[in-house]
């Protein structure tokens, strides 16, 4: 380990000055190749370096980065995670790569690193908006219009969390001392709107994690955003949900049972829609945002947990940190591994054996964590086992209905990957894979011999049921989903696409809508003749003299 | 006598005698109107930055001539003060060289470039005040500078504008005028002095009082833009973009601003306005204008109109910072004082470089516009996001501030606003972005200049640029020593804490 908390300062330095590098011409070439390479400093830190804090003098207020255990884990997964976007990115678009991207890139493998290390709330917030608009204008890169409509979406969540989380740190910062976590967090329990301030909590930071109710960005985005940037996709999901969770709620300091178990409904709530939403779902990468909703619904459930019985948080802190991070990765994985093989003759192949290792390790982390709460929460313990056997029921359910429809993608064709991304690909796949078996050794030492014999009878049963639903033949494979809590679904979608669409060309409808006087914005037109009365003073005057009386009023009144 | 004395009327008189220099001066000197225009504004730095440093070290610098029998002209050079000075200055040399590039070759420069001048020593005039009584001579003298840039043009409408604009002004400064007379009369000073010089009144003058501070907030309600009494503002986008950089940044509303914020604090006392009941109100209407010129920012195809609403909007947020009544709230309102100037004048600059360069004028014409100009868009983004108050950009320090300042007063309800407001400004400055960033390249421009391999003149470019940085580095940068904040947080200091 090296003690030198200054080396933090290249991890963000280092991806900024590229980005400089490759706007400006006389770089442009050497920095466009060192790119993909940006997050290796941050990786080597994340290996090397020691506990500690860098005070960032001048910047924001007092600001300073924080490197601990849980910013270590997540900074890890963002560096992997960052650099498999990069070396992807480079495999799949050659000399086409364009500049624009890149310096989005940049910024948004930045703001990621930022989350991990941020110590204080401003820093955060800085960071969650520098890697959300970085990552949104990655996305919108890609031409077509179904992308653009996803990442519009999210952006419109992303932009409303974001103002949400605002208010709500101004509501913390008014009980803290300074805008650090560990105030925040005190400020958190000293404050007497546990309900509004925790519901806020839940919406800023649920919308980037996929929460029920604001998960509809998830599926799209997930299913039309290019195979490089999944891993980005993921890293920044984890690093702006988890970490705030971690870094801002005093999380075994308060005892709250009340939300506690609502919460834990509310969990189950959510295993059970992402059971509907991802039997229904065809699409292999939208079965892996439904994963994530599951990851998120078990999230909630230990939080529950935790707000029942705070002790929990002693012996649970690490391990879950872990477990997240392991998610991460193997979710990432799985994002990039499902675009290698279309057909039957892959599953021969090595891919087979690194896809099944993925899900046992997806399905391992939350299991592992159910030592902790074997005597103090049966609730929670049937939630993460449930969670957990859900997550390999749709996972393997999804490759056994690909198996059976394998015969007839084979013969239509379809894209074929060069050579070169496609190795490039595969060693990321298994890469990702290895290092998500790394971070699941401490926890799977935790196992006991119970866990593992339930373990391999939960293994057992789920391939039996995924193997049984490959006679459902699905009646049109090319549809996303269906049914009628599907159309629910669509619906609140579709609302939403309609949201994104009013962006882009709000102002010739509105000026329609105007003309048609059918609007409520009909209102607002008349406000430009009210404007022009009021370029005669005779009526400012008359204004003022109303205002005068108001003050007046409220002056009596006052005494 | 020391040097002391006159620094504040030398920093007056930098921008004046150019200016004076300037009118006389034929259209074909450009070489040396270019010199007299950049030497008064770097002459006027140094000046400024000197008073920076000695009022930090604790000096004092005061100008007093004697005007009328027991009344002064007073120039001093406070916090508050040296705050909008600093503004101006920096501001102005930025102006004044994205000026140049954008009046190239067009009539009447001598003209435009002395009224300009004009325009900025008023305004430091404003800032440099010591009693109601300067700062109403200044207020007026700004006044009249500005009306010949807004009419610059000389068509139709611009001198429709400068006619509304003369109404609008000529009518707040009498208000002002009134309110000021009042005063005199019933307490005998004008002196500008921390925490107010009308504590110790008797309280059977309270309605009088009331009234006078309607008319004087009312007067300064004009320059600020404050609803109802905005409509001169849009009117006014009608002026070559330098101008409109200059109203909507360094002088006009912000010498409205500015004037609430002296009469709130060094005429009536922060805490004196409160117990009078008369901030609560202010709150009231600075919310209400944050909410509307927002929503009708929303609803403008053309680019400057939507930016004129939004100033509307953002410099109401220095009048709520003020009528909230709190050191929070305060270090908040003033220190947006100097962030929507620099994020404002960041927008009009690259507004200014779509006309100048493509033609564009409409929001609707700005697709694809990105990747034909990235630098002026690029700077245009910082901008926007600052005025979203997205981290890290200025803007949002500013509303950090406002909202715990609003929270710790016990004004809750600010939040919505904030909230609101945060919003609306997401939703009118979002899709300029995504059509500038996102949509395809139109095949031609509505009237296209090429400027050889760059995107457009560099007096037009590096202006937004520096500005952008400026922003940006004010709402990174906020724990430096002479940052803004810090500069606030003294102020603050002086209002609330010291004896």
């Amino acid at each position: 380990m090296i003690d030198a908390p200054f080396l933090l300062s290249i991890i963000i330095i280092m991806p900024l000055l590229l980005a400089v590098g490759v706007v400006v011409s006389v770089t442009q070439r050497v920095a466009i190749k060192i790119a993909p390479w940006a997050a290796l400093p941050a990786l080597l830190a994340g290996l090397l370096l020691d506990d500690g804090k860098l005070q960032l003098p001048g910047m924001l207020i007092n600001s300073y980065l924080l490197f601990d255990h849980t910013g270590r884990l997540f900074l890890l997964m963002s560096a992997i995670l960052w650099l498999a976007t990069g070396l992807l990115h480079q495999a799949h678009s050659g000399a086409l790569y364009a500049q624009q991207k890149i310096v989005f890139k940049l910024l948004a493998m930045t703001g990621c690193f930022f989350m991990s290390l941020a110590g204080d709330v401003l820093m955060f917030m800085t960071a969650t908006t520098l890697t959300g608009y970085s990552l949104y204008g990655l996305l919108a890169q890609e031409k077509n219009t179904t992308t653009r409509e996803a990442v519009n979406v999210m952006l419109v969540v992303l932009v409303v969390s974001d103002i949400v989380l605002f208010e709500l740190l101004q509501l913390l910062g008014m009980h803290a001392v300074s805008v650090d976590f560990i105030a925040m967090r005190q400020a958190f329990v000293i404050t007497e709107q546990m309900n509004v301030q925790f519901g806020l909590l839940l919406f800023g930071l649920g919308a980037k994690i996929g929460l029920l109710g604001l998960h509809f960005w998830l599926i799209p985005v997930f299913i039309t955003s290019h195979l490089a940037l999944r891993p980005a996709l993921i890293s920044f999901v984890f690093s702006a949900g988890f970490i705030g969770w971690l870094r801002l709620f005093p999380l075994g300091e308060v005892h709250y049972p009340a939300i506690g178990e609502l919460l834990q409904w509310g969990a189950w709530l959510m295993l059970g829609y992402a059971l509907l939403l991802g039997v229904r779902q065809i699409h292999r990468r939208g079965v892996l945002a439904v994963l994530l909703m599951i990851v998120t619904a078990l999230w909630l459930s230990i939080v529950a947990a935790i707000l029942i019985q705070p002790e929990l948080w002693l012996s649970l802190n690490r391990n879950l940190v872990s477990a997240v991070t392991q998610m991460g990765l193997v979710l990432s994985a799985l994002m990039i591994g499902q675009g290698l093989h279309k057909h039957k003759p892959a599953w021969k192949h090595r891919y087979a054996l690194t896809l099944w290792l993925a899900i046992f390790l997806l399905t391992v982390a939350p299991i592992s964590l159910v030592s902790h709460f074997v005597s103090v929460n049966s609730l929670t313990v049937a939630s993460l086992w449930i969670g957990a056997g859900l997550m390999m029921f749709i996972l393997w359910r999804t490759h056994f209905m690909l198996l059976a429809a394998a015969e007839a993608s084979s013969k239509s064709g379809g894209h074929k990957m060069r050579h070169t991304d496609s190795s490039v690909t595969h060693y990321l796949f298994s890469g990702l894979v290895l290092v998500g078996l790394m971070t699941a050794v401490p926890n799977l030492k935790m196992l006991s011999m119970f866990t593992v014999f339930s373990l391999f009878l939960l293994l057992g049963s789920m391939l039996v049921l995924a193997w049984l639903t490959r006679f459902y033949k699905p009646t049109e494979p090319s549809q996303l989903m269906s049914g009628f809590i599907m159309q629910q679904f669509k619906q609140g979608r579709s609302m939403i696409m309609e949201m994104t669409q009013y962006l882009d060309i709000y102002s010739n409808r509105l000026q329609k809508s105007i003309k048609k006087r059918f609007s409520p914005i009909f209102v607002l037109s008349h406000f430009s003749r009210y404007e022009r009365s009021l370029n005669r003073w005779s009526v400012a005057l008359i204004i003022m003299v109303l205002i005068g009386l108001l003050v007046s009023v409220q002056g009596l009144l006052n005494q | 006598m020391n040097w002391h004395t006159w620094i504040p009327l030398f920093v007056v008189v930098s921008s004046l005698l150019p200016g004076l220099i300037i009118f006389g001066l034929p259209e074909e000197r450009v070489g040396l109107r270019t010199i007299l225009n950049l030497t008064g504004a770097v002459i006027k730095l140094l000046l400024v930055s000197w008073m920076i440093w000695g009022v930090y070290q604790g000096d004092h610098f005061e100008t007093r001539v004697a005007l009328l029998p027991d009344l002064d002209l007073v120039l001093r050079a406070g916090p508050l003060a040296l705050f909008f000075v600093a503004l101006s200055t920096i501001l102005w040399l930025v102006t004044t060289i994205y000026a140049i590039g954008y009046l190239e070759g067009s009539p009447n420069r001598s003209r435009f470039f002395g009224f300009f001048s004009l325009c900025v020593t008023a305004t430091v005039g404003v800032a440099l005040a010591g009693n109601l009584i300067t700062f109403l001579l200044f207020y007026e003298l700004l006044t009249l500078a500005t009306y010949p840039l807004i009419v610059h043009r000389g068509t139709d409408t611009a001198r429709r504008a400068g006619q509304t604009y003369l109404r609008y002004t000529i009518f707040g400064g009498a208000l002002i005028l009134l309110g000021t007379v009042w005063l005199y009369q019933l307490t005998g000073t004008l002196e500008f002095t921390p925490r107010g010089f009308l504590t110790h009144i008797d309280p059977q003058h309270y309605p009088a009082l009331k009234i006078i501070f309607v008319l004087l907030i009312a007067g300064l309600g004009v320059k600020a833009a404050l609803f109802p009494l905005h409509g001169w503002l849009p009117q006014a986008m009608v002026a070559p973009a330098p101008v409109s950089a200059l109203l909507h940044a360094v002088a006009v509303v912000k010498a409205g601003a500015f004037g609430i914020v002296r009469v709130v604090y060094d005429v009536f006392g922060v805490e004196f306005s409160a117990d009078l009941g008369v901030t609560t109100p202010l709150a009231w209407i600075a919310a209400f204008t944050i909410i509307y010129g927002s929503l009708r920012a929303l609803f403008q195809d053309d680019l400057k109109r939507r930016l004129a609403f939004s100033t509307v909007s953002q410099v109401s947020y220095i009048a709520l910072g003020v009528a909230i009544a709190g050191p929070i709230a305060t270090i908040g309102g003033v220190v947006h004082l100097v962030h929507q100037g620099l994020m404002k004048i960041t927008l009009f600059f690259c507004a200014g470089n779509l006309a100048e360069t493509l033609g564009i004028h409409k929001v609707s014409e700005m697709n694809g516009v990105g990747r034909r100009m990235p630098w002026t868009m690029a700077a245009f983004t910082v901008g926007a996001l600052g005025m979203i108050g997205a981290p890290p950009v200025a803007g949002f320090i500013s509303k950090w501030y406002l909202g715990v300042g609003a929270l710790e007063a016990g004004q809750d309800w600010v939040l919505l606003v904030l909230m609101g407001s945060s919003l609306l400004n997401c939703a009118y400055f979002l899709p300029i972005l995504y059509s500038a960033w996102f949509k395809p390249t139109p095949k031609s421009w509505p009237e296209e200049h090429h400027f050889g391999r760059q995107e457009t003149a560099w007096a037009l470019l590096l202006p937004p640029l520096i500005t952008a940085l400026m922003a940006l580095a004010a709402g990174l940068m906020t724990g430096l020593p002479f940052s803004p904040l810090e500069w606030a947080k003294i102020i603050a200091e002086r209002e609330f804490y010291q004896p």
